[in-house]
């Protein structure tokens, strides 16, 4: 693989990683059971997802790119999808509410005003608690995050994968330096959007979604800055002119 | 020139640029001296706590604005950017000024997208963002040179231990009556704490005088800067007691 | 090899669900992370309380330090001493555990003692016996929960294979336990506990954040009471969510190819989904809409 196409890669995973912040419902009031998605704030939980993902894509590091970016795909996405199962349970038998969806109760979902949840159909109005924005995970917020997580991953596998490659022909400590530096672009391009969602999001049918421009450029700018570096990196130590 | 976060009590306002370029100087220093100090390089250790100071004091710039997504996302972007700049320098033996400058610019970028692009309007957001990013990428860089040869396998524990230690002061002591003073001598205390913690790590590597001469004089620091935190402590708090009941009524 | 998989997949998954409770009950024993806003909360209308406030960061990055620091001394005391491997790394382990557990006690009463300092306005006493109660135990639960932190790590490099080294991947698995902790274990003691003298029953409206409650059972509650109660619900739930999720990502690579790996966690991945659904109908049918004061 030639290096402008792990370039490529980093700038590429970058952004993949600050879109799919905007598909895990995450909301921090959510421990109160004040408010739908899981209950901690978006960024930690994309990048406690995202670093599953790096944790299972190393293991397939011997068998090829694409097995790597599926085995990052699928151990992000069974992180989140574990998530949103002990957020429910806790939910419903530690503080007794369904999960149910505050945002599409009051009839601000981005489909239109029904206040009906979009995957199965069931009304969210008469089950949310006055004076709360929702509580739990329901359907159509599961869904989303399961889309979240394969992004996540499959972005988190990216960067590693970049990274990887452009500094193998320098050093020894490939995968050490390589995880280091696919963890640091990944928190920085997962701080990033959580700023546009101001600490709370229902995930892909969140009125929130309609900034996702916003995140795409500001973390394209960010990945390509940092890329160009590592990349100027390697060059410059296998021509050994630094 | 730069309104700031008003001090709210305990004496003047300190301004971010003046212990960012304080922080320079004896971190650069710091840095440079290292290679001939030898034995002795307990004696720079003190020369790496404004450092600390300046970038917890940016945390807290930052921070008191009122995010909504807390107070620790941005030490962590900070960190990380000037975590990621340290490292892939040392994996090629750079100029510890050249990897400064590329953390200082990195935050720059990272402050101009925050303030332009998702419009956060925040004031002094590219000034402090890159401050934090420098700052953390000077400390990081003493801390990594204080070790015989690189080691990889401490970049993790570098990385995390002096984002907790910027953070900290600004978060635990958040509240109505929070001041610059009292936050940025309990960032001292956890300078000297951090600097402890590496010291005990290179006395398990390599156990000689040296890493015995990093604990004490963090032990030093830690005593002064905890006596002058204290005596904040003890002049604002509405009152200590070693138990009893709050005047609750339930 | 097919053995040395099996055995390190339920070692990793015995050690997950360990960690899980233990740092579920960490961050209860002082309140941290998304419930300590509603102990901080509390004196600004007038609840005076006698809880620990532990605010050290969230509790992904905490946890990640603690796992660091830990696995960090462990891997370089085992490298040193030159033990067998099994001796030498619990060795390590407990010296490294016992450090995170010494700093984060450290880090702790400073949060305690300065956060109090801020809210002179609000008439909030400091009372040491409330700080000191609680503290060894929530440093004891930090030993415990980095301890089996560092162990896990130790399993999924050398018995797992992978090639991330022992400390990288104690800090990757400290974020992923904190941020799951924070999302489950959480809600049971910030919309449960705090909240006792609401019914079971509700979310907690925006309009009645911080009426937290300030006594307990039996005169006022202070933080050493919280473990008893959340330990029975929010700390096996938090295991059983980690310890799920390194046995199922270790037990689906047995076979040592990375496809079957991929195509079973997907598969496990929609029958979970089923799960979910499935309970979100059973609790709308059991529960029913929500009904004022019943």
């Amino acid at each position: 693989m030639d290096p402008l196409t792990a370039m490529l890669l980093i700038i590429a995973g970058g952004v993949l990683v600050g879109v799919c912040v905007h598909f895990i419902p995450a909301s921090a009031v959510g421990a109160m059971s004040a408010s739908t998605g899981i209950a901690t704030g978006p960024s930690m939980l994309s990048f406690g997802a995202g670093l599953t993902g790096i944790l299972s894509a190393s293991f397939a590091l011997d068998s090829g790119p694409v097995a790597m970016l599926a085995s990052g795909a699928a151990g992000s996405t069974l992180m989140i999808v574990l998530t949103i199962l002990g957020g429910n349970l806790a939910n419903a038998f530690g503080t007794g509410v369904p999960p149910v969806s505050g945002q599409t109760a009051s009839g601000q979902s981005l489909l239109g005003s029904s206040t009906k949840d979009v995957i199965t159909g069931w009304e969210q109005k008469p089950f949310v608690t006055p004076g709360t924005d929702g509580h739990g995970m329901p359907a159509q917020t599961a869904i989303s995050g399961i889309i979240g997580g394969i992004l996540g991953g499959v972005g988190g596998a990216m960067v590693f994968l970049g990274v990887h490659f452009l500094i193998v022909p320098i050093s020894q400590e490939t995968a050490a330096f390589s995880g280091m530096a696919a963890a640091g672009i990944f928190l920085i391009n997962c701080v990033l959007p959580a700023y546009t969602l101001v600490g709370k999001t229902e995930g892909m049918f969140d009125r929130k979604m309609l900034t996702i421009p916003k995140t795409f450029l500001s973390c394209l700018i960010v990945s390509t800055f940092l890329a160009l570096i590592i990349y100027s990196v390697s060059t410059y130590a296998s021509t050994g002119a630094v | 020139m730069s309104a700031g976060i008003p001090a709210t009590s305990g004496g003047p306002h300190i301004q971010s640029q003046k212990l960012f370029i304080v922080s320079m100087i004896t971190g650069l220093a710091a840095i440079f001296l290292q290679g001939y100090t030898a034995a002795y390089v307990f004696i720079l250790i003190p020369l790496i706590w404004p450092a600390f100071v300046g970038s917890a004091n940016g945390v807290r710039s930052l921070a008191s604005y009122g995010l909504g997504t807390g107070t620790s996302s941005i030490g962590y972007w900070g960190t990380a950017v000037g975590a990621t700049a340290v490292y892939t320098g040392m994996l090629l033996g750079m100029n510890p000024v050249v990897e400064i400058a590329i953390a200082l610019a990195g935050g720059a970028i990272t402050g101009i997208c925050a303030q332009k692009i998702i419009k956060m309007r925040i004031p002094v957001m590219i000034k402090e963002s890159a401050i934090l990013a420098a700052s953390t990428a000077v400390i990081i860089r003493f801390l990594a040179g204080l070790f015989p040869e690189q080691v990889t396998l401490l970049y993790p524990l570098l990385y995390i231990a002096v984002t907790l230690a910027v953070l900290h002061p600004y978060n635990g002591s958040m509240g109505a009556g929070e001041n610059q003073r009292r936050t940025l001598w309990l960032s001292g205390v956890e300078a000297s704490m951090t600097t402890a913690v590496f010291g005990l790590l290179l006395l398990l590597m390599a156990p000689s005088l040296t890493s015995a001469g990093i604990i004490l004089v963090s032990a030093l620091g830690f005593g002064i800067c905890i006596r002058g935190w204290y005596r904040m402590v003890k002049n604002e708090i509405y009152g200590m007691s070693w138990t009893g009941f709050p005047p609750a009524e339930h | 090899m097919f053995q040395i998989l099996l055995l390190g997949s339920a070692l990793a998954g015995l050690l997950a669900f360990l960690a899980g409770i233990f740092e579920n009950e960490d961050s209860d024993a002082g309140s941290a992370s998304n419930p300590n806003s509603q102990v901080q909360l509390a004196p600004q209308i007038e609840h005076l309380h006698r809880y620990y406030n532990k605010a050290i960061a969230g509790e992904p990055p905490q946890n990640a330090l603690w796992a660091a620091l830990a696995a960090t001394v462990a891997y370089i005391l085992y490298t040193r001493i030159g033990l067998d491997p099994v001796p030498g790394v619990i060795l390590g382990a407990l010296v490294g555990a016992l450090i995170a557990a010494v700093l984060q006690g450290m880090y702790g009463s400073l949060a305690h003692i300065s956060r109090i300092a801020s809210m002179k306005n609000f008439k909030q006493i400091l009372y040491w016996d409330s700080l000191l109660s609680p503290l060894p135990l929530s440093m004891t639960y930090t030993f415990l929960s980095a301890l089996c932190l560092t162990l896990l790590s130790f399993v999924i490099h050398g018995l797992l294979g992978s090639p991330f080294p022992v400390p990288l991947i104690a800090m990757f698995l400290g974020f992923t336990l904190g941020a799951i902790a924070s999302s489950t274990g959480d809600v049971h003691y910030g919309a449960e506990r705090l909240y006792q003298h609401y019914k079971f029953g509700s979310g907690i409206a925006i309009s009645k954040q911080g009426d937290i409650d300030v006594k307990g059972e039996y005169g006022y509650r202070n933080s050493v009471d919280t473990p008893y109660f959340t330990l029975r619900f929010g700390g096996p739930v938090t295991g059983l969510t980690f310890g799920l999720l390194i046995f199922i990502d270790a037990f689906s690579r047995i076979s040592g190819n990375v496809w079957t790996s991929v195509i079973l966690e997907f598969l496990i991945i929609a029958l979970i989904l089923i799960v979910i659904i499935f309970l979100e109908k059973y609790t709308r049918d059991r529960y029913g809409p929500f009904e004022e004061g019943k």
